[in-house]
């Protein structure tokens, strides 16, 4: 196993190569330069950060709503990526949008659904609003230097509202998180979530 | 082509929107200065359209029942109805108006987003309208007979939608006249919509469990269609009870009209279930409302293609993007429009009825231009369509078998035809009727049957070289039997047909539904075959 910083250098060199291959694309957006590091705490009174954890190779940031049909049929799928990564250092959250939602109400919901992954209340929208999510389900990839690598839906399942495939083609998320593991830059880095709005508070 | 159609669309809506827009403004300046709020102008919208389905118990995901629900929803609210996804209302209006419609208008979709961009006012708290009440209970009230699927289904928490049928039984000692229904399921979150059919024979139930599971596959309740067919003609076939929205209003029948339920006769409830990402169980429940007495006009469906699109020589190559059937029928006596209804799988994309009146007028009857299965309706006229003796009625469906069409349950697209399961496919819109003179009635019913039977005709045409070959010559002299039979027990079992051609064989001549194909049941079936093809 290559250390860490072993490891960030050989991905560098893989980029460089890649990149001379063919023109690497550029992050979805860089947080960081925008509006900092943001530090919150899950549920279980874990820490997290927006630019990743250290140790961590990025945070998966998937934004759920309790009452958002769309999103609560992915559980199963995201439960799945979770173990499918689990050797990855991500850190992996699921972010409450709804800005009320009582602790209580999240409990519930993670029980119901089979949950496993840290779940996050969002009061005041605050982490919505740093990484600029929009809809329930929706993925964020943020890495430690703070580019987003990857901001979209799960899977191509839904293309639109009412519009659904029997079965998803393209597994976004996960061909996205793939790439970041090899090192690789994200052939897709950015696509159109289908879900429930987000309705930020003021 | 769709593009252009779209594009001509949206223009359409647009100026529509501009002009109701202008009408709206003058209307409410003296109001309130023109200020969209909850308490004024948004929460009718939500409490006439939304709040039915959207409250505790019902199959919408959240309530819509407050101001605060409301705007706690409110961009989602926006988006979905300026999509026209919600409320779901599938016909395009056509200038026909149905009974219960959940459609809003231009005008009200545009309020709600201005609302939205407003940031959710409420409004004047002394304008508020009162809260909608709803009884916890049946909507109807009590109902007259409840029945109950056999038994409850598991709904797995994630994978491939399902499409499932199951037998409620009835089983009653004497005709029944149905008013109104209503579906109660346990698992709302995941049932969607459900079609309701009539097995007079009462032996569909025998069929439930085969594969192991509660209920039966897809429409596989359809089975012996062409022996019975003949038997009870084609009215009682396309005779069903029509879609039902779980949560929606249960529309009882205008006037003195119900639907027939024959004595003996059990309730099919054909399901959709969508897995909602977690274990649901369902055993829905089914509240029926009887008429005191028959009613003086009996309906009379008139289904366009036939049995489901069985004849339409629906044979949809991969990729094909663009494939219509087409049924026609003119009517024969005065009619009333009632009520209508479409049935399709998930390649079809449109589907419309066209009346065209002896005086040359053309009504749209039903027009829906994104088909989706998940809300397959009944929709009454809000008043009797008025079609005379002589009217043309023109149904096209439209089907789009491409890479292109998501809903394409084949990936790459393949070849797919008409069928019982839901991969396959099915297209018909059924127009219920009444006789102007109901000493008529006898006329349309005669002549349906024989328009039917030309239907069947094709379909077996169309097969009859696949049926031929495998009897060895004439269907049923033996020659199937001894050809087939290979545990010798006088019987053919589905195993020792050939797969592809046992849907045909089990199709029309399974009339019992057992599985089993007896002599008795190979001699009626050559029968119907021999009288429908006009052979002797």
């Amino acid at each position: 196993m290559l250390n860490p910083y072993n490891q960030s250098i050989a991905m560098a060199l893989i980029s460089i190569i890649a990149s001379a291959v063919s023109a690497q694309q550029p992050p979805v957006a860089v947080i960081r330069e925008q509006t900092g590091v943001l530090n919150f705490t899950d549920t279980d009174g874990n820490e997290h950060a927006v630019p990743c954890k250290k140790g961590t190779r990025g945070v998966v940031l998937v934004f759920i709503n309790t009452e958002c049909p769309i999103a609560n049929a992915y559980h199963p799928t995201l439960r799945r990526l979770r173990e499918e990564f689990s050797d990855s250092r991500f850190d992996f959250v699921m972010v409450h949008a709804d800005a009320n939602l009582k602790t209580d109400a999240a409990r519930k919901h993670q029980k119901d659904y089979e949950i496993t992954w840290p779940i996050v209340l969002d009061s005041g929208n605050k982490i919505a609003r740093h990484v600029e999510a929009k809809v329930t389900p929706e993925a964020i990839v943020v890495d430690a230097k703070g580019d987003v690598l990857y901001r979209g839906r799960i899977d191509d399942r839904y293309q639109d509202y009412g519009r659904k495939r029997p079965e998803p083609s393209t597994h976004d998320l996960k061909v996205a998180m793939q790439a970041i593991v090899e090192g690789k830059s994200v052939p897709t880095p950015e696509t159109k979530a289908i879900g429930c709005v987000i309705r930020y508070v003021d | 082509m769709k593009h252009s159609v779209a594009c001509f669309t949206i223009v359409v809506r647009c100026l529509t929107v501009v002009i109701a827009g202008g009408v709206s403004l003058v209307a409410n300046a003296s109001a309130n200065a023109g200020e969209v709020t909850f308490a004024t102008h948004i929460a009718k919208i939500m409490y006439d359209h939304c709040s039915t389905c959207h409250r505790p118990g019902q199959s919408g995901p959240f309530s819509l029942l407050t101001y605060e629900d409301c705007r706690k929803h409110s961009e989602t609210i926006a988006v979905v109805t300026k999509d026209r996804y919600m409320p779901p209302w599938k016909p395009v209006h056509t200038g026909i108006d149905f009974a219960n419609h959940r459609r809003l208008s231009d005008e009200q979709i545009k309020m709600i987003a201005s609302w939205v961009a407003a940031n959710c006012p409420e409004g004047p708290k002394d304008q508020m309208p009162a809260a909608p009440q709803f009884t916890d209970g049946w909507a109807l009230g009590k109902p007259d007979l409840v029945v109950k699927m056999q038994s409850p289904f598991k709904v797995p928490a994630e994978g491939r939608d399902l499409y499932r049928s199951f037998v409620l039984p009835v089983g009653l000692p004497e005709d029944k006249w149905i008013k109104a229904y209503e579906l109660r399921p346990t698992a709302r979150s995941v049932v969607h919509h459900a079609l309701f059919f009539v097995d007079e024979t009462g032996s569909v139930r025998n069929q439930s469990e085969r594969d192991g599971q509660p209920g039966l596959k897809g429409m596989n309740f359809l089975r012996g269609i062409g022996g019975n067919f003949m038997e009870r003609g084609p009215d009682r076939l396309a005779g069903g009870l029509g879609g039902y929205v779980p949560g929606a209003v249960p529309n009882p029948l205008p006037g003195d009209l119900a639907r027939f339920l024959p004595k003996g006769s059990d309730i099919i409830m054909q399901t959709h279930f969508h897995p909602s990402g977690k274990a649901e169980v369902e055993q829905a429940e089914l509240g029926l409302y009887f008429a005191d007495k028959p009613p003086a006009q009996r309906l009379v469906p008139i289904q366009l293609p036939p049995l489901f699109g069985m004849g339409a020589g629906l044979d949809i190559a991969p990729g094909e993007a663009n494939f219509q059937i087409h049924g026609s029928y003119v009517l024969p006596i005065d009619v009333r429009g009632v009520e209508i209804g479409g049935h399709a799988h998930y390649i079809c994309r449109e589907m419309r009825m066209t009346a065209k009146l002896p005086s040359g007028e053309k009504i749209e009857l039903l027009y829906i231009d994104e088909w989706d299965l998940d809300w397959q309706d009944q929709y009454q006229f809000a008043s009797f369509q008025v079609l005379p003796k002589g009217t043309e009625l023109s149904v096209t469906i439209t089907y789009d078998n491409s890479a292109n069409n998501p809903e394409n349950p084949f990936s790459p697209p393949q070849r797919i035809s008409w069928g019982r399961e839901s991969n396959d496919e099915m297209g018909s819109i059924t127009l219920q009727v009444i006789a102007v003179d109901e000493s008529q009635r006898q006329v349309l019913e005669e002549d349906l049957r024989n328009a039917t039977r030309e239907s069947l005709r094709k379909r077996i045409q169309s097969q009859a070289t696949g049926l031929a070959a495998l009897g060895g010559g004439p269907l049923g002299k033996g020659g199937l039997m001894k050809l087939l039979d290979r545990n010798r027990d006088g019987k053919l079992q589905e195993k020792e047909v050939p797969e592809k051609l046992r849907d045909r064989l089990f199709d029309f001549m399974d009339n019992n539904g057992d599985g089993e194909l007896d002599t008795e049941e190979l001699a009626a079936g050559r029968r119907s075959l021999d009288s429908i093809l006009d052979r002797k």
